[in-house]
């Protein structure tokens, strides 16, 4: 194992992509000689040139579309959307192209693009900057969603997510880049659908992605002082969803949290709540409780974005109602 | 003026920075703009410009040292500014430093939380129950109505069938531990059964007053602290009960069922509990040994007790065994002799209690002790000598430290009731001033409620004060009696005037108002009158 950031673990992907296959290219807004506005890119121009470490213009169209166009064509990029905030600019690329093509051309195009963002709330960027939606995403058939919450899951799941031969949403954490994590040492990948076991309990399950993953865990480690071991899963990827690990460890606990940042109406917490009361309603031995964010947007005032981020307390008091 | 410069959030995400270096010196001249230190974040390192010109006055962040963002780093000074402004800001600017600081290492020292208590069901539930407990009922058979829910309200849980299930089967939940006759447990089964079945037990508790032994310990402590020796509460009680052994040798006995032997020495066992278990090594002849000894031999063999590092023969030749379960907060209870001995005593909690000492509540500090003996020896009486020697000793204790007794005033309890008029009058005008400083508005409020009330209107002040004394001794409140009778009397009210007004009183408020009238009232006619 080696100690780097969730931002070294994705720029290693990244460069050990790039050698593997030289049809794996980046591109988007300063992703180049800046290194990236996260800095997640540092160092790539330098090793791979110009040409396939490419600065964009400004336009997140301009971006999706060459992808798109790109990898119908048989190269494998990498876009970069600086936030996932700027999605709804090059939403058509996205939704009506890159997630169609395979399905209307009756298998015969390919689209194998991974586009990378980051999303997340407390940093202070305010309510334009700030937003998790990935359940809009998770909305489109075609179109394969990635969160990572640590920096091994962030390496092993962008290189299978490169490697896949449909279009993958890789959706990163920007309060995370920073966060160091254990790696393993040399090549592995990690197959997108599969989700895992972080912490495990056994009177309650917690599912959690990205940055709630890390309040998840700090919040089972309380409870195992009052004597309630909790059972943390990390999906890792929304879409497709695995949906038998979940299964399996409510069978175990009975009981069920879900916690993601996103807003809680109309968020994939949702979804997987409708899922289980459908397909394993007699496992459960008490409600399905979200922990997400209040429907208003994300304040700028410090004090407000503490508040309305979702937080260990917020992951306690829901699993404390079950006792 | 001086300015404070702060660490700067030099991206988005960064949260804190480490100082890498300065680019100058204190004392030096920076411009606007000017490279002023070096700092580096998660990223990269970054040449920080400084946002101000001036003289670099102080730094205060540590090069190589990580700060969080918007805390304090250094101090700038204008040009020919005065030293106290600059003290000010640095003063300022360390404060803000050290709290961002101690707020950041907060949670290095995590509190180690108490279970919740997770309330009772006082109800049955109004008939919910999960899908996962209605499933397995459902394949048990079970009929729900029967069971008691203990989810959030009251709803039945899987738990609470599984449960029911169980009672209903009979089955046993308890878990089932074998007893090792050679286990430590075995042990202590066999001997505390055997004692209580052969030995004919009496339990004599007497309560000590420890007040004197508490001064006697404090001022040992005080000469000991030198040496580092705190003297504990046993020590002094291994060393009277040794002494008062060997005052009463049958006391100190150890007896079979054809003989009592009297043993020359005096050996004081003292019981250790163990997790698994109770020993008690015991303190040879401890007449002989100093306080300091018995200190240092009692740790010493509670230690060795923990580790199981006892040799027999500190756990043989015991001659009394003393126990103590005061530190759980027993008060009294009835030790079973460890045998072949005769007695035991049984140490209970010191506690804090208002008693009556030479007619007067005093606050002292109270010890029951458990006497147990084995009848077939030893007498009731002799028994109640000993114990009675003993309480002797500890609430004496002075004498035999060649200490000299405190003064023991200050354990006087003042209870009130006994205050002159006066005093009253002071208390209340006393409490009255200091509460404006604590809480101006109810003072004041008070006051700007009571100056209209008591002013010259159509009745005069005289006359209100005297309706305020019936109405104070009505509400049998000593102050405002005090206090009305001395307005009514500065008023021009005559004593007579005043036992008038608390007639009235009498005869809405009987008795009470009466002891009122006899003592208070006429205390403060006394006292203001003239």
């Amino acid at each position: 194992m080696v100690e780097m950031t969730y931002s070294q673990a994705i720029n290693e992907a990244l460069e050990e992509e790039m050698r593997r296959d030289e049809k794996v290219y980046i591109l988007g807004e300063d992703v180049g000689l800046f290194g990236g506005c996260f800095g997640v890119t540092t160092g790539l121009f330098e090793k791979f040139g110009g040409e396939r470490v490419i600065d964009s213009p400004i336009s997140e169209t301009a971006i999706m579309g060459s992808a798109v166009g790109a990898a119908v064509a048989g190269l494998r990029p990498v876009p970069e959307i600086m936030f996932v905030d700027f999605l709804g600019v090059c939403l058509d690329e996205l939704v009506n192209q890159a997630a169609k093509m395979h399905f209307m051309f009756g298998g015969k195009a390919k689209v194998p693009l991974t586009l990378r963002t980051a999303c997340g709330a407390g940093v202070g960027a305010a309510a334009q900057h700030s937003q998790s939606l990935e359940a809009w995403i998770c909305h489109v058939p075609g179109l394969k969603v990635v969160m990572p919450s640590t920096a091994a899951d962030a390496k092993g799941l962008l290189k299978s997510a490169i490697r896949d031969d449909n279009p993958v949403v890789f959706i990163e954490h920007k309060a995370l880049y920073g966060a160091m994590g254990e790696v393993p040492e040399g090549e592995y990948t990690i197959p997108l659908g599969k989700a895992d076991i972080k912490r495990e309990g056994k009177d309650v399950t917690i599912l959690a992605y990205s940055m709630m993953l890390h309040k998840a865990l700090a919040a089972a480690e309380t409870l195992a002082l009052q004597g309630i071991e909790a059972e943390v899963i990390d999906p890792r990827t929304l879409v497709p969803f695995d949906k038998e690990t979940l299964y399996k460890s409510i069978e175990k606990t009975g009981r069920l949290v879900i916690v993601h940042e996103a807003v809680k109406q109309g968020g994939f917490g949702g979804e997987i709540a409708a899922m289980v009361a459908e397909e394993c309603f007699d496992f459960l031995d008490a409600p399905i409780k979200r922990v997400a964010a209040p429907f208003a947007p994300i304040p700028f005032a410090a004090n407000l974005e503490a508040a309305y981020i979702p937080d260990e307390a917020k992951i306690i008091a829901a699993v404390k109602s079950f006792f | 003026m001086a300015q404070i410069m702060l660490m700067p959030k030099l991206g988005l995400t960064m949260k804190k920075g480490k100082v890498l270096s300065w680019l100058k010196n204190e004392g030096e001249t920076v411009a606007l703009g000017e490279p002023l230190l070096e700092v580096m974040t998660e990223k990269v390192n970054i040449k920080v410009d400084s946002p101000y010109s001036g003289i670099l006055y102080k730094i205060i962040g540590v090069q190589g040292s990580s700060y969080p963002i918007s805390v304090p780093l250094a101090v700038l000074a204008e040009e020919g500014e005065e030293p106290a402004s600059l003290e000010a800001a640095l003063a300022e600017a360390l404060s803000v430093l050290q709290a961002a600081l101690a707020g950041g290492s907060g949670d290095a020292e995590k509190k180690k939380e108490t279970k919740p208590i997770k309330p009772f069901t006082i109800f049955a539930g109004a008939g919910k129950v999960s899908p996962r407990a209605a499933k397995l009922a459902d394949k048990e058979g079970v009929d729900l109505g029967l069971v008691n829910g203990s989810g959030a309200n009251g709803k039945v849980v899987e738990d609470d069938v599984l449960k029911y299930l169980a009672q209903v089967k009979g089955e046993t939940t308890s878990e089932l531990l074998p007893i090792d006759p050679m286990s430590m447990r075995g042990v202590i089964a066999d001997r505390m059964s055997k004692s209580r079945r052969e030995a004919a037990h009496v339990t004599l508790m007497e309560e000590i007053d420890l007040s004197a032994l508490k001064d006697v310990r404090e001022q040992l402590n005080e000469l000991g602290s030198g040496k580092r020796i705190k003297f504990s509460y046993t020590d002094f009680l291994v060393k009277f009960t040794g002494q008062a052994l060997s005052e009463f040798p049958s006391v100190n006995s150890r007896s079979s069922a054809e003989e009592i032997e009297l043993p020359k020495e005096v050996n004081v066992g003292v019981a250790v509990a163990l997790e698994e278990g109770l020993v008690v090594p015991n303190l040879k002849n401890v007449p002989m040994l100093t306080l300091e000894q018995i200190s240092a031999k009692i740790k010493d063999l509670a230690t060795r007790a923990r580790n199981s590092e006892l040799i027999p023969e500190e756990i043989e030749q015991g001659t009394f065994t003393i126990t103590n379960l005061g530190s759980y907060g027993v008060e009294g209870f009835t030790p079973i002799i460890n045998r072949p001995e005769t007695a035991i005593l049984g140490v209970g909690v010191i506690k804090q209690k208002p008693i009556m000492v030479n007619g007067r509540l005093e606050n002292r500090h109270l010890m029951t002790l458990s006497l147990s003996l084995d009848h077939r020896i030893i007498d009731g009486s002799l028994a109640a000598e000993f114990l009675g020697r003993l309480k002797e000793m500890l609430e004496n204790p002075y004498p035999w430290f060649e200490l000299q007794a405190k003064d023991m005033e200050d354990l006087v309890i003042q209870t009130g009731g006994n205050e002159s008029p006066q005093e009253l009058l002071e208390a209340f005008t006393g409490g009255l001033a200091e509460l404006k400083e604590e809480a101006p508005e109810l003072a004041i409020g008070f006051e700007s409620l009571m100056a209209p009330v008591f002013c010259e209107g159509e009745l005069g002040i005289m006359d209100k004060e005297l309706i305020a004394v019936a109405v104070a001794i009505y509400g049998k409140c000593e102050y405002c009696i005090a206090a009305h009778v001395y307005n009514a009397m500065n008023a021009g009210a005559s004593g007579d005037q005043v036992l008038e007004a608390a007639g009235v009183a009498v005869a809405f408020g009987g008795g009470p108002a009466m002891a009122y009238t006899v003592t208070k009232v006429r205390a403060c006619i006394k006292a203001f009158g003239g």
